[in-house]
């Protein structure tokens, strides 16, 4: 995917201003048109009423305290991805309900990371529906049960924060570094994962045997043990896998093992999970939630707060990727000069 | 048949034959020796062991004296009978060229720049059966550079002796060697654009590069069967393996490529035959190619990193002149 890069001083406002023009019928059904799309009427009044209605939750859910604002932030998720999905097919997506369900066995569990979810996998259900839009059709069916731990621990941006709280879990993100070389005058990029970050699973291979779609992507990975990185190569006509942080750090994404198949949604998509999670606990069970956001001693709370913001932040931009078809960077960037000195000096990805 | 597939028959015979197990045993042997350590770096098939094995005493000689045991009697007998094989392979396949140019001997024998004495007694093996040299020979024998070679003789004045034959095509073989498989010698872009096609330079160029093309085309014939003793399958560099691709030179037919160092491609070396896939301007064919280039050259450098190949393409009568010379 392609990076466009957007020079801003406040991106939270600047994507709401991008996705924002599709809260207007007008642009709407110029988008519609310009993409063979058929420009019904009541399809138009979803997308613009979802996508304010999406702006307003986002931005109500700001000040909000941990009480409610997993909710708003679910509402707005669920309105945005409902209204651009409309938008990327032209017709409502035909959704009558969530497409998740919560474990109620697991409501009580001593940490929030230990609640669960389960998926209906039904394709009225508002998550199938959307991992069909955003997470390339990634089947959810059958998958059994997604705990909230290992759905934060899906999402780059917490990686750190999921390994200090949830000591000995392991993320299912791992960090790359995309390098450049030179060998006789042949430039080329790959991949590098540091040893250190493999370090933590039983051995290096467990892990590299999980990356998601690993073989569409990369030559298969060779290297020695000890060294300090494992190499990954680009496939010629590969596909692009894997998943970006706010600040475009690229993370290849582990696959969850659910009942033998291994099932890796886009990040997105753990977005929506987690939220949903979260929200479905803070609306039904107070009893459960209000302790937790009074009297949290375990450090969880700044987790979850942490994994809020993410979303407040990334979810939107994600969304403006996936409708845009490139990923785009909000960088706070002053303009410089030309540089026909060092035109090859390194650039930002 | 194409003189490439009449190889590749030749080399399934030799897979199934009884002295390859043979050889192989030889191999595992002799591994980790001196003899087949500098042995390899001559790049001549069983005769580099054989001449390494000869000259043990120089290198026992010298500012970095080595000194190492030679090959047992025995084990000499089999590597000079596996060699006298391909000798006579050669010299069956250009049986023709030298009916009608005798002289052309020296410079045609892939082996020629190697000063090693023959044994007057050789043993005979089953590696290359006189069925299955004569049957690559009948194939050979359509070289359409050997047609080249015997009529542009026709128009060169006589007196061009065996001495003079073998320095002219070594000097250009070692000359386009010298300028790798991305360049086109200029001296041979010269000829082209400025000699007329009947001039008398441009076809004694074109009457040595026919040689120079048969030589190197029993080199690469001799080299396959070689490999072939050793392995099953040729290295392949494909996508499975390739990092990066430099420009395809359509002149000369060769190509750079990076690739990541694993599995057999971690033992090759120059002069090694594989297929790789070229990145021709409108298509990506695998091709049977020779390695000019490698870097770095030591075949234990850890897997898993880029490595620097440059291949030449070899056409169907295994020529890796052939796009080099087109037209001259």
């Amino acid at each position: 995917m392609s990076v466009t890069r957007i020079a801003t001083d406040n991106p939270k406002t600047d994507q709401w201003k991008l996705l924002g023009q599709f809260a207007y019928p007008t642009n709407i059904r110029n988008y519609l048109k310009e993409k063979s799309l058929p420009e019904d009427a009541d399809t138009v009044d979803f997308i613009a009423g979802c996508i304010r209605q999406s702006e307003a939750y986002f931005t109500a859910a700001v000040p909000a305290p941990l009480d409610i604002s997993p909710l708003l932030l679910y509402y707005g998720a669920t309105n945005l991805l409902a209204g651009i999905s409309a938008l990327l097919s032209g017709a409502k997506p035909p959704i009558e309900h969530h497409g998740m369900y919560p474990d109620k066995s697991t409501i009580n569990a001593p940490r929030i990371a230990d609640f669960h979810i389960g998926m209906s996998g039904s394709a009225t259900g508002a998550l199938q529906n959307f991992c069909t839009v955003f997470s390339a059709g990634c089947v959810m069916s059958n998958t059994g049960t997604w705990s909230v731990g290992e759905i934060l621990g899906s999402v780059p941006d917490l990686v750190q924060e999921y390994e200090n709280c949830y000591r000995g879990t392991l993320p299912y993100v791992i960090p790359v570094k995309v390098t450049r070389a030179e060998m006789h005058g042949i430039r080329f990029l790959y991949e590098r994962i540091a040893m250190s970050d493999l370090a933590k699973f039983p051995d290096p291979q467990t892990a590299i045997d999980l990356i998601a779609d690993l073989k569409s992507a990369y030559l298969t990975p060779r290297y020695n043990i000890p060294s300090e990185f494992v190499p990954l190569y680009y496939k010629q006509e590969g596909t692009e896998i894997g998943t970006h942080s706010i600040f475009g750090k690229k993370f290849l994404q582990l696959a969850h093992v659910k009942n033998g198949k291994l099932i890796s949604p886009s990040q997105l998509i753990i977005m929506l999970m987690g939220l949903y999670a979260l929200g479905f606990l803070s609306r039904y069970y107070p009893e459960r939630w209000n302790p937790f956001v009074r009297t949290d001693n375990t450090g969880e709370r700044l987790v979850i707060e942490k994994f809020l913001e993410v979303c407040q932040r990334y979810l939107p931009n994600l969304v403006l990727n996936r409708v845009t078809g490139s990923r785009i960077q909000f960088v706070y960037e002053t303009e410089t000069m030309l540089d026909l000195v060092n035109p090859f000096k390194d650039t930002p990805e | 048949m194409s003189i490439r597939n009449a190889a590749f028959q030749l080399c399934k015979a030799v897979w199934e034959s009884a002295s390859r197990k043979q050889i192989v045993d030889l191999n595992d042997k002799i591994h980790n020796g001196m003899v087949m350590h500098f042995g390899d770096q001559e790049h001549a098939q069983f005769l580099g062991y054989l001449m390494v094995n000869q000259e043990r005493h120089r290198y026992a000689e010298g500012p970095h004296p080595f000194n190492f045991p030679g090959l047992e009697a025995e084990q000499q007998q089999l590597l000079a009978a596996a060699h006298s094989r391909f000798t006579e392979l050669n010299t069956q396949c250009v049986a023709s060229l030298l009916d009608a140019l005798p002289n052309v001997s020296q410079a045609i024998n892939p082996y020629s720049r190697y000063d090693y004495k023959t044994p007057t007694e050789v043993i005979k093996i089953d590696l290359l059966t006189d069925e299955n040299i004569a049957s690559m020979a009948s194939s050979f024998h359509a070289h359409p550079q050997i047609a080249i070679a015997i009529e542009t003789s026709r128009i060169l004045s006589p007196g061009i002796t065996t001495e003079i034959y073998h320095n002219d095509v070594l000097k250009m073989v070692n000359e386009l060697e010298k300028e790798g498989p991305l360049k086109t010698p200029e001296w041979l872009q010269r000829v082209r654009h400025s000699e007329k096609l009947d001039s008398p330079r441009r076809t004694y160029i074109r009457h040595l590069a026919a040689l120079a093309s048969i030589r190197e085309s029993l080199r690469t014939l001799d080299q396959l069967i070689f490999q072939k003793i050793f392995s099953e399958k040729l290295v392949v560099l494909d996508d499975d393996r390739i990092i990066t691709y430099g420009p395809y030179t359509v002149n000369t037919g060769g190509m750079p490529i990076i690739f990541q160092n694993a599995g057999y491609a971690l033992f090759l070396s120059k002069h090694d035959i594989i297929l790789a896939q070229l990145m021709a301007l409108t298509s990506r064919p695998i091709q049977l190619c020779r390695v000019e280039k490698l870097d770095p050259e030591i075949f234990h450098f850890p897997p898993g990193n880029p490595r620097y190949i440059e291949v030449k393409a070899i056409d169907e009568h295994l020529n890796p002149y052939g796009a080099l010379i087109d037209g001259l």
